[in-house]
């Protein structure tokens, strides 16, 4: 499943906040011995990983754009990143993560998914094409919700920390874009079994 | 915007890896650029973080300063984390 141009933005994206989180510690360092402040060289370093990042949900891989929101994920909860208080929020969206990854691998599975949706009867836990708002969707909405929270809770800060949650707010909606296509093969298989078992060959299995 | 030489001279010495290293990158000049990131004493969480997500033969092949990490987690951490 993995592309060369995955490993590639994979590396690319550990370079990336590696330069940026040295370049923001030093940056501190050097503040609080009451040095110059030399360069906005945190600023570039974040606009690079944001690059990278925006590169990463362009890719139309979605375990590449998962494996990478975890990974920061995980790096902001290690880096204690996090506003106090946020911990458990960032440890309930890494949890949340690994659900949306399990089903990645079902829905890829037309018989494994097909038991999932089974279990989705009711139409309002289902979209308008029927396939069900699983708890990948669920996550898929809430992240993105969750990213523009933290974003707003920046208010008038740092205007390239908020540009970095917008493109990972961006990847992580082109991600829920990508499973809903992944959803509808194994749905549509489906569709296709039953009106051949009942012999209405065309319409529906189109 | 590439910094200027001047600009450049008064960085401390690892700061001045990373803005070389972003000249290299818009430079399109990545082996460059990753062969200094092998210069900078990558922060331990961060380390700590991409091993646990499965990417410490990553770290490896990527030749990664852990010094900072195996000073905070102490030596082999990479070994029992990956």
């Amino acid at each position: 499943m993995t592309t060369p141009d995955a490993d590639v933005l994979r590396k690319r994206v550990l370079a990336g906040l590696v330069s940026h989180r040295t370049a923001e510690a030093r940056e501190r360092a050097l503040v609080e011995a009451a040095r110059e402040k030399t360069a906005p060289l945190p600023g570039e370093t974040r606009a690079r990983l944001r690059g990278i990042v925006r590169d990463v949900g362009k890719s139309g891989d979605l375990d590449l754009i998962l494996d990478i929101e975890k990974r920061l994920l995980t790096e902001e909860l290690e880096n204690q990143v996090a506003a106090p208080g946020q911990e458990t929020a960032l440890e309930n969206s890494l949890k949340d993560l690994g659900i949306a990854a399990d089903l990645v691998k079902k829905a890829r599975d037309p018989e494994a998914y097909q038991a999932v949706a089974a279990d989705y009867r009711r139409d309002r836990n289902k979209d308008r094409y029927g396939a069900p708002l699983d708890e990948a969707r669920q996550f898929f909405k809430s992240h993105v919700n969750r990213l523009n929270r933290a974003e707003a809770a920046l208010g008038q800060g740092d205007a390239s920390e908020k540009q970095l949650l917008a493109v990972r707010r961006g990847s992580i909606s082109a991600a829920h874009k990508l499973y809903q296509a992944l959803q509808a093969a194994p749905l549509s298989f489906r569709s296709q079994t039953v009106a051949g078992r009942w012999g209405r060959n065309g319409d529906r299995a189109a | 915007m590439a910094m200027t030489a001047e600009q450049k001279e008064r960085l401390d010495p690892e700061m001045r890896v990373i803005a070389d290293m972003l000249d290299a990158e818009r430079e399109g000049d990545m082996d460059t650029y990753y062969e200094l990131l092998k210069q900078v004493r990558v922060p331990a969480e961060t380390l700590l973080a991409f091993a646990k997500c499965g990417d410490a033969d990553l770290i490896r092949e990527m030749g990664l300063n852990t010094s900072l990490a195996d000073e905070k987690y102490g030596p082999g951490w990479l070994d029992r984390v990956g």
